[in-house]
């Protein structure tokens, strides 16, 4: 009730402003309170062509060129330009817009052009693109998180346009359509939905621009934040659409029928409809042999199982399950907790939480401190904690193998995910043991395969069960095989390519 | 949405005692082995219990007790150790020659209840009493070492394959007495000296090692045992060491009025190990000759195990299952009744594979 009535408010102080400030005059007075607005006549008669723009969203030097010398360098006619229409004849810039609406003059001139009027006061005005869209933008654009040692390291950059000229350079077709929204109340940033006609289904490009349209928000920072206000279950601690900051990976999304989400601002694409398998795949997969590739795929696989069940499984063997320690383990882990005081539970949530806190740490930290941090962290917390018999040395190997196995995920939002499901895991196994684990294992099971993302199941290729489409999940099998688009992304062509036209190679010694 | 996570948290924290009771590794007192002797009437226990204070210092340690009946002695014991005793990693139980005598059968089918005792626990009969071998063990720093001898010798030697799940199995069915290994102290150390012949969980009598080699091969077929055997050729006397890489037997039941009769075929192949010097291994002919003396030995031996078998009114090798296999009117007490006058035949086949490196 209360929330309802303070948003009927904030609609009627909306309106009031749009009424008061339907001038362009108006709309001046306002942003003249920023030291960084400039206005000033581009000729010696005062109250004549008047030029306004944020000093800080323009070019200068484009100010300089194509503005500022035209009128002021001698002699300029001005009979030449006689209305304001006229200036797209004299200035040598693609993008200038007459208007004489308000609200379009100053959401242009928030984003970098210039406001010409001819007299003061006058309604009609020209908007001259001059707008520095690289400035304070970095220009390097390694991948840095989703980083591959076989493969191109291009990432996306801040800059949408590049990101999407990245996306168009592999994508060589026109066939790859870019529908642009704009979302944020202050922010006004542009949101890009691309997918490529006539392969991904209308279905998800109606729903992802649907959602994205819906939005009512503020400033948009990143993607992670469209994220998630788009997503199919926010009760969930799963990514339901997959951010990259890789161009090879959006663009084998977009090829296989998925739709990605751009927006200025942000280094990351995110793109759905995504499954669970497609955070165990790395884009390094495509670019190793079959063999190999499906082999550390199934190794990413078994650490993140292990990731999750390791700490556990400790506690619940270590505190109710003796009888299925082998034996000559028991002696080993008895020495181990001898002098420990501490139940399993705690030894373990003290531990977790000491690998959490490195981690944190480790992450704000400037890179230099950061590398020491680690080390002091790993070798000397760790050593010491177990000389101080505040922890068992079985216990710490465990932990600091699924910490590190739980990196093992390309997707980093994933990662996060793992970390947090060891936790209630642990609750479980502290009360029920063996039991526990087993209650947490289905409660997670039902959760995921309730999931959905852009309204496909979550788990597709497992459940539901879709044979064909095992060919690139847990394994990843050669392209000959991979030929086929996922069937559960319902794209409009199954083919991606034809792999049975071409020949077989015959050998030398056939002839 | 919200009644169903009410109801899992109030379940999880509510109900959290109701659950199993915590028994941290290092905060229970697990027993290894157990003994049972009678002692003037009475019984008296011995568990083994290994502790764990250093990195890789096992010592093992003994608690003793005395109880009118076996069942309270773990509770007797728990009255002296500073932790709950535990019998989830309890995998050898020894029974005095005394115990033995007078039945297992309450330990083994209580054992069997309890769902913490392993099923692949070992049995055991001592000659004397099972404090004897128990507490001369106890200087052995190395934690669950009988079971592992016994292990062992099922592995590499030749004991038959058995453990209390085999023992339970041959204890409940019909047609089939059981074993167990017969522990003696040699020089102060345990020995396994052969099988104890049980029936309904009493003691009967037992068998030596060369003996179980044999039974080893008549139940399972074995391998990896090793038997020694004299042989006299051109009056002259010497040792054989035979290792049997591979041994199948097959019984065929005659079926006839009254007694059955059954035929046992028992195939060995097998491996010369060691050998007097003067055997000469290197012609084909003289292992052939060779092959012809130790089938008459085997053939021999079986029979005679049957016979001694027989005599105990026991039966170890199985042959009532034979039988109960072959026959719509089974009657155990019947066939036990006829038991010691079942004739078998036995024909040995042994098969020299490999005599090793000759030139």
């Amino acid at each position: 009730m209360f929330f309802k009535k303070r948003k009927i408010r904030n609609n009627k102080d909306k309106q009031a402003v749009t009424e008061n400030s339907q001038d362009i005059g108006q709309l001046f007075a306002k942003v003249k309170k920023s030291s960084d607005f400039k206005q000033f006549p581009l000729t010696d008669e005062s109250g004549h062509l008047i030029i306004s723009y944020y000093n800080t969203l323009v070019d200068q030097q484009q100010l300089q060129l194509k503005i500022l010398m035209i009128f002021r360098e001698t002699p300029f006619e001005l009979d030449r330009l006689e209305k304001i229409d006229d200036i797209k004849k004299i200035i040598a810039i693609e993008d200038i817009v007459i208007t004489d609406n308000r609200n379009e003059a100053e959401s242009k001139l928030l984003k970098g052009y210039a406001i010409l009027q001819m007299k003061e006061n006058d309604q009609r005005v020209a908007l001259i693109l001059l707008s520095n869209d690289k400035a304070g933008l970095r220009e390097q654009n390694n991948v840095e998180n989703e980083f591959s040692v076989v493969g191109p390291q291009i990432g996306f950059l801040e800059n949408i346009d590049v990101n999407i000229h990245l996306l168009r350079q592999q994508i060589n077709t026109t066939d790859l359509i870019t529908k642009e929204v704009n979302i944020g109340s202050t922010s006004n940033t542009r949101v890009i939905i691309a997918h490529i006609d006539g392969i991904t289904s209308e279905q998800h490009v109606n729903t992802m621009t649907q959602r994205l349209q819906d939005i009512d928000f503020d400033v948009i920072f990143d993607t992670s934040q469209l994220h998630q206000f788009i997503e199919d279950n926010s009760l969930t601690p799963f990514p339901l659409l997959l951010p990259t900051e890789r161009v090879d990976r959006a663009v084998q999304a977009l090829i296989n029928g998925q739709v990605a989400v751009l927006s200025s601002g942000s280094p990351y694409v995110i793109t759905g409809p995504s499954t669970i398998i497609d955070y165990f795949i790395s884009p390094e997969d495509y670019f190793l042999p079959w063999i190999l590739a499906s082999f550390f795929r199934l190794i990413r696989v078994f650490s993140v199982l292990f990731s999750i069940f390791g700490t556990s499984i400790y506690i619940a063997v270590i505190t109710y399950h003796y009888e299925m320690i082998p034996n000559d383990l028991f002696g080993s882990l008895s020495t181990s907790r001898y002098n420990v005081p501490f139940p399993p539970v705690l030894e373990v949530i003290f531990l977790e939480f000491t690998i959490e806190l490195l981690r944190e740490a480790g992450v704000r930290l400037p890179t230099k401190v950061g590398q020491t941090l680690g080390i002091v962290g790993g070798i000397v917390i760790g050593q010491a904690s177990v000389e101080a018999s505040l922890t068992s040395n079985v216990l710490l190997i465990i932990v600091a193998l699924s910490a590190l196995a739980s990196f093992t995920t390309p997707i980093y939002k994933m990662s996060n995910t793992i970390r947090f499901l060891r936790f209630p895991l642990i609750l479980f196994a502290s009360i029920w043991g063996g039991l526990g684990i087993v209650i947490g294992i289905a409660f997670l099971l039902i959760h995921l395969t309730r999931l959905e993302s852009l309204g496909t199941p979550y788990t597709v290729p497992f459940y539901p069960f879709r044979p064909e489409d095992l060919t690139d999940s847990l394994i990843r099998s050669s392209y000959s095989k991979t030929s086929k688009r996922p069937n559960y992304l319902r794209p409009k062509s199954i083919w991606r390519y034809h792999p049975h036209n071409h020949k077989k190679k015959k050998s030398d010694f056939d002839e | 949405m919200k009644l169903c996570f009410l109801l899992t948290f109030s379940l999880t924290f509510f109900l959290s005692g109701c659950g199993i009771h915590e028994r941290i590794i290092d905060e229970v007192q697990i027993i290894e082995a157990l003994g049972y002797d009678r002692e003037e009437g009475k019984v008296k226990g011995i568990a083994i219990y290994p502790t764990f204070a250093e990195q890789g210092n096992v010592k093992l340690k003994i608690y003793k007790t005395v109880s009118d009946s076996y069942e309270d002695i773990l509770p007797r014991m728990n009255a002296k150790s500073a932790y709950p005793i535990e019998t989830g990693k309890l995998d050898f139980v020894l029974f005095g020659k005394e115990y033995a005598t007078q039945g297992i059968e309450d330990v083994i089918t209580n054992f069997a209840r309890n769902p913490n005792t392993a099923s692949r626990m070992q049995l055991g009969i001592a000659e004397n009493t099972a404090e004897d071998i128990l507490q001369s063990s106890k200087h052995v720093n190395l934690s669950f070492h009988l079971s592992e001898k016994i292990n062992q010798n099922i592995e590499s030697g030749n004991l038959p394959k058995m453990n209390l799940h085999m023992f339970l199995n041959n204890f409940h069915q019909e047609g089939r007495d059981q074993i167990l290994p017969y522990l003696i102290l040699e020089e102060n150390q345990i020995k396994i000296d052969g099988l104890a012949l049980l029936k309904n969980g009493k003691y009967i009598n037992h068998i030596n090692l060369r003996q179980s080699l044999i039974l080893k091969t008549l139940i399972d077929g074995s391998q990896n045992g090793q038997y020694k055997t004299k042989i006299t050729q051109n009056k002259k006397e010497g040792f054989i060491l035979l290792k049997n890489l591979d041994a199948k037997t097959t019984y065929t039941v005659e079926k006839s009025e009254g007694i059955p009769s059954i035929f046992i075929d028992l195939t060995i192949h097998a491996e010369i190990e060691k050998a007097s010097s003067w055997f000469d291994l290197k012609k084909d002919k003289d292992i052939v000759k060779l092959e012809r003396i130790l089938n008459e030995h085997f053939k021999e031996e079986v029979q005679r195990l049957i016979s001694l078998a027989q005599g105990y009114n026991v039966d170890p090798i199985g042959l009532g299952e034979k039988v109960r296999a072959n026959s719509r009117n089974w009657d155990y007490q019947r066939f036990m009744d006829i038991y010691p006058e079942v004739k078998t035949t036995v024909h040995t086949n042994i098969d020299i594979l490999n005599t090793g490196i000759e030139e």
